[in-house]
């Protein structure tokens, strides 16, 4: 039996560059500037801490619409694999917690098959009891696939 | 255990329905014990919220994949030039 999770979404792409090359664009500032939030969204103010920890906040204008997207670094593993927790003030219910996992294989000729997957948290688990939200999120990263 | 059976024209149900257990914790299936008999029932609302939080991550990744795969296309072609 997997862990429970109230959802999952799982996003593919080839990429032309090398897992590292893909890995440093997850965590450098400027580059999530670009990309994390395409036109006609844009980022206000990008900071991080890439350290397992560490705190990232994406401010992010989108349609006239303000939004924060807040999380922490569960894993760094350059350049195969990183998991962070994500919560948007664009939810609905506040409660809701949810985990992202990148996992970056080599993939033909100097390219990367990246693949995000996206788990949203039961709300009853992610509210926490003792130890709280990141003893979960710690618990779920341990039997996602690798 | 009684089980009271519910249409649902979702994929995702099956699996709940296979793994009653599993949906409980997930928040997407209600349990009510009566006397010695377990009744199973979907939460629409639950449900409902869960399927809108996949459609909204799904378009969300889908365009930074597609703006994080164009940046990169883009400094290919720089340096191949």
């Amino acid at each position: 039996m997997t862990e429970p999770r109230a959802a999952e979404v799982v996003v593919r792409r080839v990429l032309d560059a090398t897992p590292d090359v893909v890995f440093d664009e997850w965590v450098d500032a400027d580059a999530l500037a670009e990309w994390m939030c395409p036109r006609p969204a844009r980022t206000t103010a990008i900071t991080l801490d890439a350290r397992i920890g560490g705190a990232f906040r994406f401010d992010v204008t989108d349609d006239g619409t303000e939004l924060v997207i807040t999380g922490r670094y569960l894993e760094l593993e350059r350049p195969r694999r990183l998991q962070f927790s994500w919560s948007c003030t664009a939810w609905s219910d506040p409660r809701i917690e949810s985990v992202v996992t990148v996992t970056l294989d080599g993939y033909g000729n100097g390219q990367t098959l990246m693949t995000i997957t996206h788990v949203l948290l039961p709300p009853d688990q992610a509210a926490g009891h003792e130890g709280g939200w990141a003893r979960i999120a710690m618990q779920l990263a341990d039997r996602l696939p690798r | 255990m009684a089980r009271r059976s519910v249409e649902w024209p979702s994929g995702r149900v099956l699996v709940v329905a296979a793994y009653p257990e599993l949906g409980v914790a997930a928040g997407l299936v209600r349990r009510e014990v009566r006397g010695r008999e377990h009744w199973m029932s979907l939460d629409p609302e639950s449900l409902q919220q869960a399927e809108g939080w996949i459609a909204d991550q799904l378009s969300f990744w889908t365009t930074r994949a597609d703006a994080l795969a164009a940046r990169l296309s883009r400094r290919a072609e720089a340096r191949a030039r």
